[in-house]
């Protein structure tokens, strides 16, 4: 036995206990903060002073071409990785809560596959220019592959791990008739492949306008549910004993979760390692594990990909890198360390 | 028979595809006593339990203080349970899993230092203190089923339900743990119900026993008439000894 062990076990860690709400507010500063930076930044720079003011309607704000720069070219692709963000953020700690596994992911249900397999039928479908309906058919693909997973799974998602093993099938088989398309149509393939590795390039506030609804609600909705929510963390015999339905609740999480990662797939192509990082990121620096830092979560998650977008319109600019490149690039090391210190940090 | 029931169950039964698990099952559980199911494994012990709780969908009828419980499996906001293997959240630490069994009550801003008070006693009560902010994880079997109880003890129920409560721990711990579950159950009035496989130890605690097999219930009453009959002794194949210990408890050997 040793004299140190108690004493370091009892002692509170500081941050464990501050309250989600200065959280919350540390993690807005931290998005307002980075959506002003990327809005700045880019081939041509602009004055975060005149960004600000802009921004919040003062007097000396951006002019002429600057002005037409930052509100009809930058803000609306900054704006759509925020929403984005805060999508796969919100979805995936929604589903490491609902399937209790900590590496659950937005995709774990074979919505990047569905979504995949959708784009690449548009694709070969119609060769000509078909960017305008992709997000419809990514949507109509990921909601598909969903509900075949959840069907397949039994008793609509009552047992998570059956339900995460049926989504591993759906998904190898979407891959596998994705990848029979693209075989036979191998002209498609780099156009497929570049919306595979994710991408945020917008044309004005267009998609912006057609994602942000359902992302805004599906997140909100997923906020009044994670009250609820911690609940699951428990065997579904015990959640019951709590007062809750785990049936309904692990339903409705899912088909909101579904919904908002759907869209942001549609507008976004694959974007990894969000869904997985952000929610761990929190987790590690409040030191709790509750699905009450829903909104400290989705906050931090719109700022990650901000930053992450602005790193792949900027590093090697004028070229792009895929964002999806940068979230691995970033996310896998950072991911790793926050396991090594938590696997030495949890006694 | 004339004392308050809280747990009031008729004609129960309850099939899982086509196999029969519970059969017309009649219990009732008095108010405020500690009552203890008993039987072999596969008796249908902790199903009875689970349908308890509103876990598990059956047919027949329930009623828990006088609620009939919906018999598709439905919340309920009777019983605490503590489940034999209580599931052990991954990221958790102890304490934030203690006050999870301040879910069902008031969260408000209001209520936080009454709900703070409530957990700290829970743990206090468990000796938990030392472990509470370490992850859930990191602990042994013994140390999670304690957080369970304690988890369960601040959820403040009328019905403290639990499915083998001292199956993970050590000899000395089991009856330390039995102590506050008592203490519970004589200062805040709380009904305990358990299934527990020690029947020696559990006629240390429970007054009141029910004896199952094969689905059924076999026997059921005050622990004098239970030990003196003849099915508890059945329900194990005749393979048990009962003695009468030195202060008259029973003792309850295996045969060899």
């Amino acid at each position: 036995m040793t004299t140190t062990a108690p004493e370091t076990a009892t002692r509170a860690p500081l941050r464990a206990y501050a309250r989600t709400w200065v959280w919350a507010a540390t993690a807005g500063g931290l998005l307002i903060a980075s959506v002003v930076v990327a809005a700045a930044l880019g081939p041509v720079s602009l004055p975060t002073g005149g960004v600000l003011r802009t921004l919040f309607g003062l007097p000396g704000g951006l002019e002429g071409v600057d002005r037409t720069l930052l509100l009809e070219i930058r803000l609306p692709r900054v704006v759509l990785a925020v929403l984005v963000g805060m999508a796969l953020a919100s979805s995936g700690a929604a589903y490491q809560t609902v399937f209790r596994n900590p590496l659950a992911d937005p995709y774990l249900l074979g919505v990047a596959a569905g979504a995949g397999l959708g784009v690449t039928i548009a694709i070969t479908l119609r060769t000509s220019a078909v960017s305008a309906s992709l997000p419809l058919y990514a949507t109509a693909g990921a909601v598909l592959a969903v509900v075949v997973t959840l069907t397949l799974g039994g008793r609509l998602g009552s047992d998570p791990v059956t339900t995460v093993l049926a989504g591993v099938a759906v998904a190898s088989f979407a891959t596998a008739v994705q990848t029979y398309l693209q075989q036979r149509n191998s002209n498609t393939q780099r156009p497929v492949f570049s919306w595979i590795l994710g991408q945020l390039t917008v044309t004005g506030w267009d998609s912006v306008r057609a994602v942000a609804g359902y992302i805004i609600a599906s997140i909100a909705a997923l906020m009044v549910l994670s009250r609820r929510l911690d609940a699951l963390q428990l065997s579904d015999d015990e959640a019951v004993s709590l007062g809750t339905h785990p049936q309904r609740l692990r339903i409705a999480t899912i088909a909101c979760a579904t919904l908002a990662t759907s869209a942001a797939v549609s507008v976004s192509g694959l974007i990894g390692f969000v869904g997985i990082v952000v929610p761990h990121l929190v987790r590690y620096l409040t030191g709790r594990s509750s699905i009450r830092l829903l909104p400290v979560i989705a906050l931090v998650g719109g700022a990650f990909l901000v930053l992450a977008d602005l790193g792949a319109r900027t590093l090697l600019s004028p070229a792009e890198v895929p964002i999806g490149v940068i979230t691995a690039f970033i996310g896998a090391p950072f991911f790793l360390f926050v396991l090594r210190t938590r696997a030495g940090g949890a006694r | 028979m004339n004392e308050p029931t809280m747990i009031q169950a008729s004609g129960v039964a309850v099939s899982v595809h086509r196999h029969q698990i519970l059969r017309d099952v009649d219990l009732s559980v008095p108010v405020g006593g500690w009552t203890c199911i008993i039987g072999p494994n596969g008796a249908g012990k902790t199903t009875a339990l689970r349908v308890l709780v509103g876990a598990q969908a059956f047919s027949g009828l329930v009623r828990i203080n006088g609620d009939p419980l919906d018999a598709r499996g439905q919340r309920n906001r009777h019983c605490a349970y503590v489940a034999q293997r209580p599931a052990a959240p991954a990221g958790m630490r102890v304490r934030e899993y203690v006050e999870l069994g301040r879910f069902p009550h008031d969260n408000s801003r209001g209520s936080r230092d009454s709900n703070r008070a409530v957990v700290d006693d829970a743990l206090e009560q468990l000796e938990l203190e030392s472990l509470q902010y370490r992850m859930l994880t990191s602990l042994s079997g013994g140390e999670v089923q304690r957080a369970a109880i304690a988890r369960a003890i601040s959820q403040q129920a009328p019905v403290l339900v639990l499915d083998e409560p001292t199956s993970a721990l050590d000899l000395h711990r089991q009856p330390a743990i039995l102590n506050v579950i008592d203490r519970q159950r004589k200062e805040h009035g709380t009904t305990v119900l358990c299934t527990m496989h020690d029947i020696t130890l559990a006629a240390m605690y429970a007054q009141d026993f029910v004896v199952m097999n094969h689905g059924r219930v076999v026997d059921q009453g005050s622990a004098a008439q239970v030990f003196a009959g003849e099915h508890l002794a059945h329900a194990f194949n005749d393979n048990i000894e009962i003695f009468a210990g030195p202060d008259g408890t029973p003792i309850v050997l295996p045969r060899r």
